[in-house]
């Protein structure tokens, strides 16, 4: 009989298919395999292998073996109809390639970078010590700028770079690496969040024909997942850095590399640790409680090693470097995480390895997993080595530069100034409990506002016991018309309205005792926007910098960062956009409907609420933004957490439907387990309440121990039951609860809901929409009904695509279906 | 029993007749076949049925997976060959539904193995179609007589108790998507499901059926298991590749001590050569279960024996395999011989439990058969 053939060599073609265009054969010119990465549009899906010993891999091949992301492909297409316009202005952007004796492999780099579109960036290469000419006269050859750096290390080439470039943005690549056109451009996009400091790309094959390349893909391959990231800091362990990319297709935000003194120059190719360096950087990052995001639409080429021998090393690198990077972080931060990630890591490698050594004896698969235990043993020497070598030379960053995550947008400046004789008179009303000190600071800062003396009044409305805020007035000796009323702790709202009856300015403008004006044109910039039109004029609101922030900190720094950059994207606030910590109103509309509610908390919402209805427009203007003094802690949390609950109940006992626009609205969406526990709350707030306070002592252990991801689930968990409480106290147990839940269903019983088109992006105008439910349809079918709370507080159109896709693309493919079978 | 119906989708006035009891449902656009639907009890009305239809594979209708492959190039024409001994009944059945195939196959060839009398003569005679004898008993020898006789480019092996859909030869042709395509496996689905052993075979064991979505199978992704890229009752080959290959092994299969494997033998190789195999759920045919316990427990006696047999040649061919081998027939044993078992036991499911202690008991006599069968030819 016959016997088994000689097979032929592995040789992969790699090659792409865009499943929303029609799919053509290729020509497989020797190859024994397609390496196919799928794409719907510009979103990378997967890649799959299609074998083919034939001279033409047929188009009906392909489409077989691409199958199964046809779905996956569908829901992207729909998802795309909601992406937002292109960006307008991308930031300033440095393009750095560090290389080293590889002067042809940095040629073909560089002309893919020269070919780049949508922005002009300027391209520094940094020559780490190559050893010839060759690279020079390759740099000479494209419009680019040539650093030499003496001192071997990838991350000292780097660092080089990033104290070269001019941009505000650095973007890395490697010189085996070439770019796509949209690289540069889609990791900038990533950085209109101004909490991320760092996107990568994702870096695929550039070729596999022959066996190491095919190997290198396989056990050390860049691709971790193609699906878009955001890893943010506050809830996601530093250690999983790696999981955002590599060096490869990276960028960061300048100031924030040189706040950090860029990457650890132990690290890295060069040193005896390998690599680790870019690991590190994002490490950091994530440390910090900021942002890195995974932008898997950049899209990078690796030209992978061409032998096994190399593929081998390259692991044990990797190896090497891994744990080097945890060994620094250990050695820099103290990070207990770090030491758990590196026992762990050895512990999972290590079992990989005896388990292949047991299922399939020494093979490929093993060596692999051997050489990168080899490199992990090798690690601590070698970061000693590195470590010795770096402490002998001064550093190219050093850690001088503090950054604030606010500051890098550089607010926009107020425009065109108005004429003092056309500014209207305003009375700034700062109610205030006890905070003396805060307060002084507010008041100084007003006293530094560039606006005319004769038309502004401050008003203090001390709503404390001992009137502790009049004598301070009396102490503090300001250029300013400031007069402070007594208010007898009636509670924020109602000494808010004592203030502005007491006052006779034009416009009102609400500030907290905590809150500082960022820029002295503040009130000009109020001013002017209502002067325009503007009814009531909102700004961002914004966590002044603190020094050594905890995790807490860090996660409200987030939150209010979000909020204010949502609040600024949008055409028309929603209510819970309404606060009064930075609010401004004409006279004349707060006298139309009313002044503040005596709740005991969202008295800013419901204010908010009536201000919309009424037809008032509401203004948002960057320049106003103010510093937020808040030194959260959990304490004070589970409190505001309480009060809130109790908040949303009295705001939903005067307006019913709007019930489920308030957190109150996530019991309509919870599962029935969520709802039982939610039940036992309710019902029995007080203690839930204390079991706040008893699940909020295991925080601060979780926090030293360096497990972000346990924390933040235990700290949603303890606002959870310290917010329940509140709406259990409030409502009066259970069955209050329920009457305002079946007064909200009365109240909603008469109107009819918004509809969304899935096909039509422009009827998702989503803050224009009054109501808390829209109608989802697909092609004028109906596909599902959504609440608008899943968009978050502030409405965010992409968030609410994101979920509304997510969850009614199946049905929308079953409108499809029955529209591609009639009976 | 078990109903067996047919929906198409293409076809808005097709009757399906209520019926009362459990149904399936095969649900298929014109010559694309999307699945199955099982229906407990069948009181729903046409339509209704239709929606279920359209949405449980809402997924294929929508997006493309429903509509007709690019038809196969006239030139490449297709010989079904149907092996068989002494089964005219059986076998005039079969040929009922080949002569009828539309469109029509190129030639359909019954090869006699080691006839007794001239019934299936008669039989290939009456309907018209080509006959030839292999006078030494063996499947595989028939199949190789097939081939070496056939005219066709491709040649499709059908067995004698199997019903080809009337779309047969064409879903099989488009299998062959491209040059790189070795071999076509096409979906079985019962014939009838009237007593316990041959419901018990579908619902236990899935039948022979490998799911209704179009696979394509290259080397290395089913390792030795070759009998998941399908059976040897619906299997078509490029002509070229079993002739590059030398033909099925005339050691394996039905009429030698292996009984069988000389299916998972090629199909193996043909991957093993480079080729691909494509998994065609579209060419369908219909098979006879066993309708007796009996002959179920021999059926998979005889699967045992054939896939011990299959391995063990594996070793013989290619000694490098040989810990592959062995580490495929603990992982056989284990799972099907120890652990399955016990959850028959578990679930007092007997039946299963004799079928998979039958194959476990004919395993033992694969390596010995090999011998026994390598000897006599």
């Amino acid at each position: 009989m016959a016997m088994a053939t000689s097979k032929p060599a592995r040789r992969w073609l790699v090659h792409s298919v865009d499943l929303d265009t029609p799919i053509e054969p290729v020509d497989m010119a020797g190859s024994t395999a397609l390496y196919l990465t799928v794409f719907s549009g510009p979103d990378p899906l997967g890649t799959v292998l299609v074998p083919c010993q034939a001279d033409i891999c047929s188009a009906t091949l392909i489409r077989e073996v691409i199958k199964p992301y046809r779905a996956e492909a569908f829901k992207k297409a729909l998802r795309r109809g909601f992406d937002g316009p292109d960006h307008g202005q991308l930031p300033s952007a440095s393009i750095v390639v560090c290389t080293r004796n590889r002067a042809e492999s940095l040629r073909r780099c560089l002309g893919s970078l020269t070919r780049l579109e949508g922005l002009s960036a300027e391209i520094i290469v940094v020559d780490n010590g190559s050893g010839d000419d060759g690279t020079a006269e390759v740099a000479a050859g494209f419009d680019v700028r040539y650093v030499f750096e003496s001192v071997p290390g990838l991350d000292r080439a780097r660092n080089r770079g990033a104290a070269e470039a001019t941009g505000e943005i650095v973007l890395y690549t490697d010189d085996d690496v070439e770019v796509d056109r949209c690289w540069a451009s889609r990791l900038l996009e990533g950085f209109d969040d101004p909490l991320t400091v760092a996107v990568t790309g994702a870096v695929l094959a550039a070729a596999m024909d022959n066996e190491g390349r095919i190997e290198f893909e396989k056990y050390a391959g860049f691709i971790r997942t193609l699906e878009p990231l955001v890893l943010d800091g506050t809830y996601t362990d530093p250690t999983s850095a790696g999981r955002a990319g590599a060096g490869a297709s990276m960028a960061f935000r300048r100031n924030y590399l040189l706040s950090i003194a860029g990457f650890p120059e132990e690290l890295d190719a060069g040193q005896a640790t390998s690599t680790g360096g870019d690991t590190y950087a994002l490490y950091q990052a994530l440390k910090d409680g900021l942002r890195v995001r995974f932008e898997p639409r950049a899209l990078a080429f690796h030209h992978h090693r061409q032998t096994r021998e190399l593929a081998r090393s390259a692991v044990e690198g990797y190896g090497t470097g891994t744990i080097s990077y945890f060994v620094h972080g250990v050695q820099t931060n103290r990070d207990p995480a770090a030491a758990a990630a590196a026992v762990k890591w050895l512990g999972t490698r290590t079992a990989r390895l005896v388990k292949s050594l047991a299922l399939t004896g020494p093979g490929v698969q093993s060596g692999y997993l051997a050489a990168e235990c080899r490199g992990m043993v090798k690690a601590p020497t070698a970061y000693a080595r590195a470590r010795r070598d770096v402490d002998s030379r001064p550093l190219i960053l050093q850690d001088t530069v503090a950054w604030d995550p606010v500051a890098p947008s550089g607010l926009p400046e107020s425009q065109d100034q108005i004429g003092d004789s056309e500014l209207p008179t305003i009375s700034v009303v700062i109610p205030t409990m006890g905070r003396d000190r805060s307060l002084a600071g507010t008041l100084r800062a007003l006293s530094h506002q560039d606006y005319e003396a004769g038309k502004l009044e401050v008003v203090v409305a001390d709503d404390s016991p001992d009137g502790s805020a009049v004598r301070l007035l009396d102490e503090l000796d300001l250029p300013l018309a400031v007069t402070a009323v007594r208010t007898g702790g009636s509670g924020a709202g109602v000494a808010r309205n004592i203030g502005a009856a007491n006052s006779d300015g034009e416009l009102l403008v609400f500030l907290d005792d905590d809150i500082r004006p960022r820029l002295d044109t503040h009130l000009r910039s109020i001013a002017e926007a209502h002067r325009q039109g503007s009814d009531a004029v909102l700004g961002p609101i914004l966590p002044a910098p603190v020094n050594d922030p905890d995790l807490l900190t860090m996660a409200v720094r987030n939150w209010w960062i979000d909020q204010s950059r949502a609040l600024l994207g949008k055409n028309r606030a929603a209510f819970t956009d309404i606060c009064t910590g930075n609010l401004a109103v004409a006279r004349s509309t707060f006298d139309r409907i009313g002044g503040f509610n005596p709740l005991p908390r969202r008295e800013d919402w419901e204010f908010g609420l009536r201000l919309l209805d009424s037809g008032a427009s509401v203004g948002v203007v960057a320049a106003a933004a103010v510093d937020h003094l808040d030194r959260p802690t959990v304490a004070g949390s589970i409190r505001r957490r309480h009060l809130e609950g109790g908040g949303d109940i009295a705001l939903a006992r005067l307006h019913p439907d709007r019930l489920n626009l308030t957190a109150l609205g996530s019991w309509l969406e919870f599962s029935p387990r969520e709802i039982r526990a939610v039940r036992a709350m309710i019902a029995n707030p007080d203690r839930a309440l204390r079991s706040a306070f008893v699940l909020a002592k295991g925080l601060p252990a979780l926090e030293a121990a360096g497990s972000r991801r346990r924390f933040a689930k235990l700290l949603s968990r303890v606002n959870q039951s310290a917010y329940w409480a509140g709406v259990g106290q409030a409502a009066g147990g259970l069955e209050g609860w329920f009457e305002l839940l079946s007064a909200h269903t009365d109240a909603l019983s008469g109107h009819t809901p918004a509809v969304l088109e899935l096909t039509d992006a422009r009827s998702w105008d989503l803050p224009a929409i009054p109501v808390s439910e829209v109608v989802v349809h697909h092609r004028g079918e109906f596909v599902g009904i959504a609440p608008v709370r899943w968009g978050g507080t502030p409405w965010s159109r992409s968030r609410f695509a994101d979920t509304v896709v997510h969850r009614f693309a199946d049905n929308a493919i079953r409108i499809e279906a029955i529209g591609a079978s009639p009976t | 029993m078990i109903h067996l119906l047919e929906l198409d989708l293409d076809r808005p006035s097709a009757e399906l007749g209520a019926v009362d009891g459990e149904a399936w449902v095969l649900v298929r656009k014109g010559p694309r076949i999307l699945g199955e639907l099982r229906i407990k009890d069948f009181t729903a009305s046409r339509r209704t049925l239709r929606q279920m239809a359209v949405e449980t594979f809402a997924v294929a209708l929508a997006l493309g997976g429903a509509e007709p492959d690019a038809p196969t190039p006239t030139d490449r024409t297709i010989s079904i060959v149907v092996c068989t001994r002494s089964r005219a009944t059986l076998l005039s059945g079969c040929l009922g539904r080949l002569v009828a195939l539309a469109p029509a196959a190129d030639q359909i060839l019954v090869v006699d193995n080691a006839p007794e009398d001239g019934s299936t003569k008669a039989v290939a005679a009456g309907f018209g179609v080509d006959y030839l004898v292999e006078p030494e008993p063996g499947l595989d020898r028939a199949r190789n007589a097939g081939w070496r006789a056939a005219d066709g480019d491709l040649v499709a092996y059908v067995d004698d108790d199997a019903r080809a859909d009337s779309q047969f030869a064409g879903a099989v042709g488009r299998g062959f998507l491209d040059d790189s395509v070795g071999a076509v496996t096409g979906l079985v689905r019962p014939h009838e499901l009237l007593s316990y052993p041959q419901i018990a075979f579908e619902r236990l064991e899935g039948g022979m059926g490998k799911g209704f979505d179009r696979l394509v199978f290259s080397a290395g992704k089913v390792g030795l298991r070759s009998y998941a890229l399908g059976v040897g009752t619906n299997m078509a080959f490029r002509r070229t590749v079993l002739a590059d290959l030398g033909g099925f092994d005339p050691s394996l299969d039905v009429g030698t001590p292996t009984r069988g494997g000389g299916d998972l033998d090629m199909l193996w190789r043909v991957l093993d050569a480079g080729h691909n195999v494509v998994y065609q759920p579209d060419a369908l045919v219909r098979h006879i279960h066993r309708r007796t316990r009996t002959g179920l427990v021999n059926q998979f006696r005889d699967n045992g024996t054939a896939y011990r047999a299959f391995l063990q040649r594996r070793v013989q061919a290619d000694p490098e395999l040989r810990s592959t081998v062995k580490r495929e027939i603990r992982r056989w044993h284990l799972h099907r011989h120890l652990i399955a078992p016990l959850r028959c036991i578990r679930r007092g499911e007997l039946l299963h439990l004799q079928m998979l202690l039958a194959e476990a008991e004919g395993s033992r006599r694969g390596v010995s058969g090999l011998a026994e069968s390598d000897a006599a030819g």
